[in-house]
């Protein structure tokens, strides 16, 4: 991706962090990995966060004499933001294949989304208790 | 009764006193003897080697078929394309799971294939954690997100696709050294 779209893209999903830290967004789960929010005024559109485990080679090792990959665990997140509508358009940001720094601002949104959810619950679960 | 006279007495003494092996029967009777001793010995080991072919004979055709059902498994686990449902993952998941364990189960002490039968497990684990974080809290809206089941597994389904790979490999391996 050339340079400036990927300042864009760096640019766009800080203002999506922002919005989502201070509460702006209505995310509901999706499932235990996954966040969506369906933007009801126009232009309507559906955006999905997703946390992916995925292998990676995090570096080698001798055995045997023989060179071997050794390969970890990393997280990446997917977005995908689609239009709703008759002509709709999906775009897909993926943290795994983009700059490195908009999967790591992708994964500040998914643990922004999910603090504040678990916050929601836990203030639900509060009020449910006898005064 | 008659009593022997002294010379015919004499004679079955001195028969009986006589060392055995000087008897012209011991000398016709030791090599039949040991004749027979040969050949049982003989139908022994070969009875022996008749039944550990047979062991290895059976173990080659129980490993042709271990390898023909992992070939399918490994076709199976194709089946992950992007849009799969959840529902339609999980049921991949539990036949590939019933399937491998039915395959592996009669070579898990086997020393070749043990280590690579393990990692085949863990793998299946690993895949069935992934699977459980992508269970729709709505599966009625499963849709609205349809990518998001395979995005969330694609890599642990493939990651064990590659252990049966190898643990397929081991299988021919061991099926062509025991028909060799």
């Amino acid at each position: 991706m050339p340079e400036n779209e990927t300042e864009a893209l760096v640019a766009y999903v800080d203002d999506l962090l922002k919005a989502t830290s201070e509460d702006k967004i209505p995310w509901a789960p999706f499932n235990p990995t996954t966040f969506i929010w369906d933007r009801q005024t126009p232009p309507e559109a559906r955006l999905i966060l997703q946390r992916i485990e995925r292998t990676v080679i995090t570096g080698s090792k001798v055995v045997d004499g023989t060179k071997v990959a050794v390969t970890g665990q990393r997280y990446f997140h997917v977005l995908t933001v689609t239009t709703v509508g008759k002509d709709s358009f999906s775009v897909t940001v993926n943290g795994q294949t983009e700059d490195p720094r908009i999967n790591e601002k992708l994964g500040a949104i998914y643990d922004s989304i999910s603090v504040g959810i678990v916050g929601k619950k836990l203030d639900f679960l509060r009020k449910t208790l006898p005064k | 009764m008659q009593s022997p006279d002294p010379q015919t007495f004499e004679q079955i003494r001195a028969l009986l006193e006589a060392p055995f092996w000087t008897h012209g029967g011991f000398w016709i009777e030791l090599p039949i003897g040991l004749a027979g001793l040969v050949f049982s010995i003989l139908a022994f080991v070969e009875a022996k080697r008749a039944a550990i072919a047979a062991t290895e004979a059976a173990k080659a055709v129980k490993l042709q078929s271990m390898s023909g059902e992992l070939i399918e498994i490994s076709q199976e686990l194709q089946g992950f394309k992007p849009g799969i449902t959840f529902d339609a993952a999980k049921a991949i998941y539990g036949e590939v799971l019933f399937k491998l364990q039915r395959v592996m189960a009669p070579f898990e002490k086997d020393s070749g294939l043990h280590s690579q039968i393990e990692a085949v497990v863990a793998a299946l684990e690993t895949a069935h954690e992934a699977l459980n974080r992508v269970l729709p809290a709505d599966p009625s809206k499963e849709n609205v997100a349809p990518d998001s089941v395979y995005y969330g597994v694609e890599d642990q389904f493939s990651m064990l696709n590659g252990h049966i790979g190898r643990l397929l490999g081991l299988v021919e391996q061991q099926s062509v050294e025991k028909r060799k």
